[in-house]
């Protein structure tokens, strides 16, 4: 968080408040300038933010932090926001709150606010979604008359269009400035009465400051407040049928999943043209000395053969950004939560699922969300059989090899099973779990999932999730990459002999020397020594395993493409004995390998933090490798035994 | 009644939470306080999860949360 050294630590800290999608982290990023993702789901942030903001000339660090409903919630999330508010966190304490409510649902969200400001703390109110309120319930909102009735300063904003940002700066910087009052302090839990006492006054102020030009009774305007918008209350209609919200969700992901390899081919031709022009332009400026093939045969190779797949990982990054931003990701975990049931996770894991498609570490961050222990923990482990973006270069790779040509359609087919297959191990791996080890049993689990209003998504936000989701792909992914393609070139090409055609030379490398130790580990899944180095590369990143092939296939450089010469050099290779190295069975192994294996140290490291010991992180590492190797030898063995090589 | 036989689309008073404490207080703080407006805009099969409409949200409730929830035609 660079934003932290910026700040002096002495700069007064203000707390954004406020329930799940309220809109906390769209207005924590136009008063910091930050590029938090928001997402309209409850529980997108997870975890406090900091970042430094100029209100009226005053230096001040904003917080932002995860949603509340009350101010003793129960989920891990919730708990986080609370102790970060009452200044149990190594930001110090917040000396103003400013209370994030959104119009359409004022009672509720003005209660965490209200109890704080009858606990004495400096509270600013900004209201958020007034635009939905005018356009699509057509009812208007007074921000006067609520600071009357509240009693503190109310601010109207909208974040994204940058409406009321600046009164709410000045009212903010005004409110630093008064005197505190020392009877401010936590307030303790509420007993029943009080908390319907307080509904109903706040429900007796929302009928008062949200008014209708139209004339109705007042049972009617209640009515219309209490009602979701009619866009959203039509969509439902179809979404959340019996029957057609199935239908819909099933189309949805199966859309998504096939775009990923179909429509991402021709931008992958042109990053592919893209290296191998520029490894034939260095080939021809520079000297043909061993710099220069380090250049285009390693580093140009090694890192281009990933690169190729990025086009597919942008698809699968817009089409989540497109649909995180729509409200559908409620209306899809409640669909799939009677299924998760069934193997002891909730609805609630239907997100982090889904960003697990991304990356598990922040889908495992994702899970603090939900409340009941037992089905997060599950969630947490069945996270690393998802198929990650890291491993979308490894099976567009081998279904672009397993698929004839110009039948884009059936690997885009076949990128969906491998997802739905995913999926499904999950769930398994889930019920087993479950079963044979026994986690703490909590009360019983609940959902208590909020769907929030339905938009149209917007292109814009849309881009700039996909473009800073891809930046740290290409980050996290690109220096281990870089250094992987070095050493394995200079293993495959040390010690140095001339003379000898370029299989020679590979047999008589540090490479083959260090690979021979591979052979018999491989040798039952119809694959050698060389596939064998390319897995433990993939150990560093799932990614590299492309590269690291494209170094030991010997695939040059030099020709016109990247991509089609290495699924040409892989239908050349041959096992010692003259077969074929890449048929059906070895391909399905290795993709059934890839789906199981448990080869990302960082997501390990994640599930220690976040289930706070070794003994889940143990049990996935172990037991997902273990499955992989396994269940790839039995896939090869047993196709080979039906006659399929 | 519970929310379980409220007909979809039929609005109806909360009456009472019942039920386990932990969760009744949650439902509480949610606003599923005494007297609110609350109807079902939708069932997945089973009516599990039910969609419910209260106070300008609608929540994704459990069978047996629903269950937990008392109410009576307006
Ligand atoms: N129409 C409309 N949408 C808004 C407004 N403010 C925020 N949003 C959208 O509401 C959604 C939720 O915003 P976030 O800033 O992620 O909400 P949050 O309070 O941080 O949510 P959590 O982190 O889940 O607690 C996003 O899709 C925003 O683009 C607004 O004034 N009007
Ligand atoms: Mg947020």
């Amino acid at each position: 968080m660079p934003a932290l050294t910026t700040a002096a630590p002495a700069a007064p800290l203000i707390a954004l408040v406020g329930l799940p999608n309220s809109g906390k982290t769209t207005v924590f990023n136009a008063l910091t300038g930050s590029n938090y993702r928001t997402v309209n789901y409850p529980g997108s942030t997870v975890d406090c933010a900091i970042g430094a903001a100029d209100l009226d000339n005053r230096r001040a660090r904003v917080m932002d932090l995860p949603g509340i409903t009350s101010l003793d919630g129960p989920s891990p999330d919730e708990q986080v926001a609370i102790r970060a508010l009452f200044g149990d966190s190594p930001h110090g304490a917040p000396s103003v709150y400013v209370a994030i409510a959104d119009s359409t649902q004022l009672p509720r969200h003005l209660y965490p606010a209200k109890r704080l400001i009858d606990a004495g703390y400096r509270v600013v109110v900004a209201v958020t979604m007034v635009d939905i309120l005018n356009k699509r319930k057509h009812l208007s909102f007074d921000a006067e008359a609520l600071s009357r009735e509240l009693g503190c300063p109310v601010v109207r904003v909208d974040a994204r269009t940058g409406v009321g940002l600046k009164e709410l700066r000045r009212q903010t910087g005004l409110l630093l400035e008064a005197p505190t009052t020392d009877r401010a302090a936590r307030p303790a839990p509420l007993s029943a009465g009080d908390i319907s006492a307080r509904y109903q006054f706040l429900e007796n102020v929302t009928a008062r400051v949200v008014t209708t030009s139209t004339s109705k009774t007042p049972l009617e305007h209640r009515l219309s407040i209490c009602m979701p918008d009619p866009l959203t209350a039509r969509l439902d209609r179809v979404f959340l049928h019996p029957a057609w919200g199935f239908l819909v969700f099933a189309a949805i992901m199966t859309a998504i999943f096939t775009s990923i390899f179909w429509l991402a081919q021709p931008m992958m031709d042109g990053i592919d043209r893209l290296f191998s022009a520029a490894a034939a332009w260095l080939q021809a400026v520079l000297p043909d000395v061993w710099l220069t093939r380090l250049l285009t045969d390693g580093v140009i190779l090694g890192v281009g053969a990933v690169a190729v797949f990025i086009p597919q990982i942008v698809i699968l990054f817009l089409a989540l950004g497109f649909l995180e931003d729509s409200g559908y990701l409620s209306r899809g975990a409640m669909i799939v939560d009677k299924p998760l049931a069934m193997v002891g996770l909730s609805g609630r894991a239907f997100v982090p699922i889904l960003s697990g498609f991304a990356c598990a570490i922040p889908a495992m961050l994702s899970t603090r969300t939900i409340p009941s222990a037992r089905e997060r923990l599950l969630t947490i482990f069945i996270l690393p059989l998802m198929v990650c973006s890291a491993r979308l270069p490894v099976y567009g790779l081998l279904i672009a090899f397993l698929t004839p040509p110009g039948m884009a359609w059936l690997g885009g087919l076949g990128m969906t099973a491998l997802y739905l297959f995913s999926v499904l191990a999950g769930l398994l791996a889930a019920a087993l779990f479950g079963k044979i080890f026994r986690l703490e049993k909590s009360v019983r689990p609940s959902l208590l999932l909020e769907l929030p209003a339905i938009r149209r998504p917007k292109l814009r936000v849309a881009l700039a999730t996909t473009y800073h989701r891809t930046k740290s792909y290409i980050q996290k992914a690109g220096g281990t990459i870089l250094c992987i393609a070095v050493a394995l070139w200079a293993l495959t090409h040390l010690p140095p002999r001339t003379h000898l055609d370029e299989s020679a030379q590979l047999a008589g490398s540090y490479a083959a020397v260090l690979g021979q130790w591979l052979e018999p580990v491989m040798r039952p899944l119809g694959l050698d020594w060389r596939v064998g180095v390319a897995l433990i590369c993939a150990f560093a990143a799932r990614e590299v395993f492309v590269g690291a092939l494209a170094l030991v296939l010997m695939v040059s450089a030099g020709g016109d493409a990247i991509e089609g010469p290495l699924i040409l050099a892989m239908r050349n290779a041959t096992l010692a004995d003259g077969s074929p190295l890449f048929t059906f069975s070895s391909c399905v192994g290795l993709i059934i390998f890839f789906g199981f294996a448990l080869q990302c140290m960082s997501t390990v490291a994640v599930s220690r933090k976040e289930t706070g010991g070794w003994y889940i992180p143990t049990v996935q590492l172990v037991a997902f490798t273990a499955l992989a190797y396994l269940s790839a030898l039995a896939a090869v063995q047993g196709l080979r035994w039906a006659g399929i090589a | 009644m519970t929310l379980l036989d409220l007909p979809d689309n039929t609005w109806a008073r909360v009456e009472s939470v019942d039920g386990e404490e932990s969760l009744s207080r949650r439902l509480l703080e949610m606003g599923f306080t005494e007297g609110e407006c609350i109807r079902v805009v939708a069932a997945s099969p089973f009516r599990d999860p039910l969609a419910v409409n209260i106070r300008g949200a609608v929540f994704a409730l459990r069978k047996y949360e629903a269950g937990s929830i008392r109410v009576c035609l307006l």
